[in-house]
């Protein structure tokens, strides 16, 4: 038994030290995500513009992310951005920032975040391209807040593409659904204005406490072997803990409305004293999620098919990876813009 | 590039190979020596990554204490078992308290640490009643809802760590079950990973434990709006700004805003009004 310890330790041991010598070596992460022009402020929130590689014509595509995190995800590095690679293929990218909102902005709600600035990019896109129409992606809770807006105001998206977006916050295995099931979101959100970024970070974790804690955190020289994993590697880990706060009112309308009253699926999601209805979206749907999505069961996404009429065009991208493997791993990747591209380009 | 630090650290790798892969006092002293060294100059080796050098030197070592506990009870495997439960019990804790570090402020008061070891046990909370029934003057009121919050948030945080030592055991259980000797301890320890995380996933389908866990962040907010409102009395008596004074003027703040958005909403319209016009 000894042996197979001394063994282990010799394995660490030399794998620490080459991690040490990568990064010794290896220069500074240099910032590059989200260089872009941007086209509008409003509050926190930034619009930001990657214009097309080509001259192409078509609508844009607005993409919008979750409040939590940041979306510098989606351009993570020069050869890893799911951004650029839409632009590559021709594509006019829009991509809202949603920013880092401070105790100034702790009464911001769903009404703001989607009746006022999702709407208001949407309008500034319409006048900027001049297409009546605008194609919409959402990811994650920006999916959420995709869904809504095209069941307000379907006349204006055109194609819409869910990504590890959740729907039905009642099935089976949604830890993080039941873990806000019984906490008092207002009292929390009370008590620190608005949700710190860090608070959040560490309930992520706890969904898999010790393959996010422990095993990674032993398993950190592994990351580090050569200059190019370790890049990737750090870049990563710069994104999970650049995690701005959750404006306290959003949190608490988010937590009550949509996980706790399962809205989209019950009616019970409001905007702007709208109904949300999925049955009014009509643009055509592309829902892709991962397999093995420990934040976002596959169930979850699934359930929008039959939340949706059955006219309005629906299809699937399941794809062997975690929340965020699904649009950012390599293998998945380039599946996942060329589905993208599939579903934008089909009349 | 030349790293005196590193280089050292590779000579002891060639010496702990070289004898067979045998760790004895010496040489885990000279390998302590090594990563206190990493820890505290890590801009020796990388200004621009210091902070993970000084996190994989942390790492490591804590790797290495809880090797260390294992392997002296290396040679009777319920004994192994037993130590690796009480780790498993100490890293439950862990977990939680890093979660929720008091405000500084507030440790003094409550007679703590800003990171807690461990959780209460009885005497301290008799002490912690104690302190309360001597506190029972009105002046004190505030004070005394902070020592009550903090003593239920503890108790919240005994029943969550009772949920999770049930995890630990089953998973425990499943991991002796499904135990490979063939496999190398990278695969071991990421075996068990898999294994406990499953399982707290399957028992976080069980209302007992999501009770418990919610009842710790509920009691855990709780706390911090007693501090909220201790801190409030005290700035008023104090004549300082409070929180509470803090939040009335956001929320102006907030109408404003809403308000100056209301008037771009309208000149907006009336701007394209008068295009369309």
């Amino acid at each position: 038994m000894a042996n197979r310890y001394n063994q282990a330790l010799l394995d660490s041991q030399k794998e620490l030290a080459k991690a040490m010598a990568v990064l010794s070596e290896l220069p500074p992460l240099e910032d590059s995500s989200l260089k872009a022009e941007v086209v509008l402020t409003l509050d926190k929130m930034r619009l930001l513009h990657f214009k097309q590689s080509g001259r192409r014509r078509q609508p844009p595509l607005i993409i919008c992310y979750a409040l939590v995190n940041r979306p510098t995800i989606l351009d993570l590095a020069p050869d890893r951005s799911l951004v650029q690679d839409l632009r590559a293929k021709g594509r006019d990218i829009y991509l809202i920032d949603w920013g880092y909102p401070d105790l100034c902005d702790r009464h911001i709600g769903l009404d703001d975040y989607i009746g006022d600035y999702l709407d208001s990019v949407v309008q500034c896109v319409i006048e900027r391209s001049g297409f009546e129409q605008i194609d919409l992606m959402g990811i994650c809770q920006g999916g959420v807040f995709s869904l809504a807006y095209a069941s307000l105001k379907p006349e204006r998206v055109r194609k819409l593409v869910t990504l590890v977006t959740p729907v039905d916050t009642d099935v089976e295995g949604f830890t993080l659904s039941e873990m806000v099931r019984e906490t008092n979101i207002e009292q929390l959100v009370k008590s620190y204005g608005n949700l710190p970024g860090q608070f959040l970070n560490q309930i992520y974790a706890a969904l898999k406490p010790l393959q996010l804690g422990v095993v990674k955190e032993m398993g950190l020289s592994r990351s580090i072997q050569d200059p190019t994993s370790a890049e990737l590697f750090l870049r990563m880990e710069q994104w999970i803990n650049d995690s701005p706060d959750l404006a306290g009112r959003a949190t608490i309308e988010f937590a009550e409305t949509f996980f706790k009253g399962n809205g989209l699926i019950q009616g019970s999601f409001y905007v702007d004293s709208k109904a949300v209805k999925l049955t009014s979206i009509r643009s055509p749907i592309l829902n892709i999620f991962g397999t093995k999505d420990h934040l976002v069961p596959p169930a979850s996404s699934q359930a929008l098919q039959t939340a949706i009429t059955p006219n309005t065009p629906y299809q699937e991208l399941a794809l062997p990876a975690g929340h965020i493997g699904a649009f950012i791993s390599d293998r998945c990747r380039s599946q996942v813009i060329d589905a993208i591209e599939t579903h934008l380009s089909q009349k | 590039m030349n790293h005196p630090l590193l280089d050292q650290f590779n000579q002891w790798l060639q010496q702990f190979e070289q004898t067979g892969s045998v760790i004895d006092t010496t040489r885990l002293n000279e390998w302590n020596h090594l990563m206190d060294q990493f820890q505290t100059h890590p801009e020796q080796l990388s200004s621009n990554h210091a902070q993970w050098i000084k996190t994989l030197a942390q790492n490591s070592k804590a790797m290495m204490s809880v090797v260390e506990a294992l392997q002296d009870q290396a040679t009777d495997s319920s004994e192994q078992l037993k130590k690796l439960r009480e780790e498993l019990h100490q890293f439950n804790v862990q977990l939680l308290l890093q979660q929720a570090s008091l405000p500084q402020q507030m440790a003094p008061l409550l007679f703590t640490h800003t990171h807690l070891s461990t959780l209460f046990n009885e005497e301290q909370l008799a002490k912690f009643e104690q302190l309360k029934s001597s506190l029972n003057t009105p002046q004190f009121e505030k004070l005394n809802q902070l020592i009550e919050s903090f003593m239920q948030w503890q108790q919240a945080g005994q029943t969550l760590t009772e949920e999770m030592n049930q995890i630990t055991e089953l998973a425990t259980q499943t991991w002796q079950e499904q135990f490979d000797d063939s496999l190398s301890a990278k695969d071991q320890i990421e075996l068990w990973g898999k294994i406990y995380d499953n399982t707290y996933q399957v028992q976080f389908q069980e209302p007992s434990m999501q009770l418990a866990q919610s009842g710790w962040l509920n009691g855990w907010a709780d706390l911090k709006l007693a501090w909220k409102q201790l801190l409030t009395q005290l700035t008023e008596q104090a004549g300082l700004p409070s929180p509470e004074q803090l939040d009335r003027m956001i929320e102006q703040l907030d109408q404003q805003r809403r308000r100056i958005r209301q008037l771009e909403k309208r000149l907006s319209a009336l701007e394209s009004g008068d295009h369309n016009g």
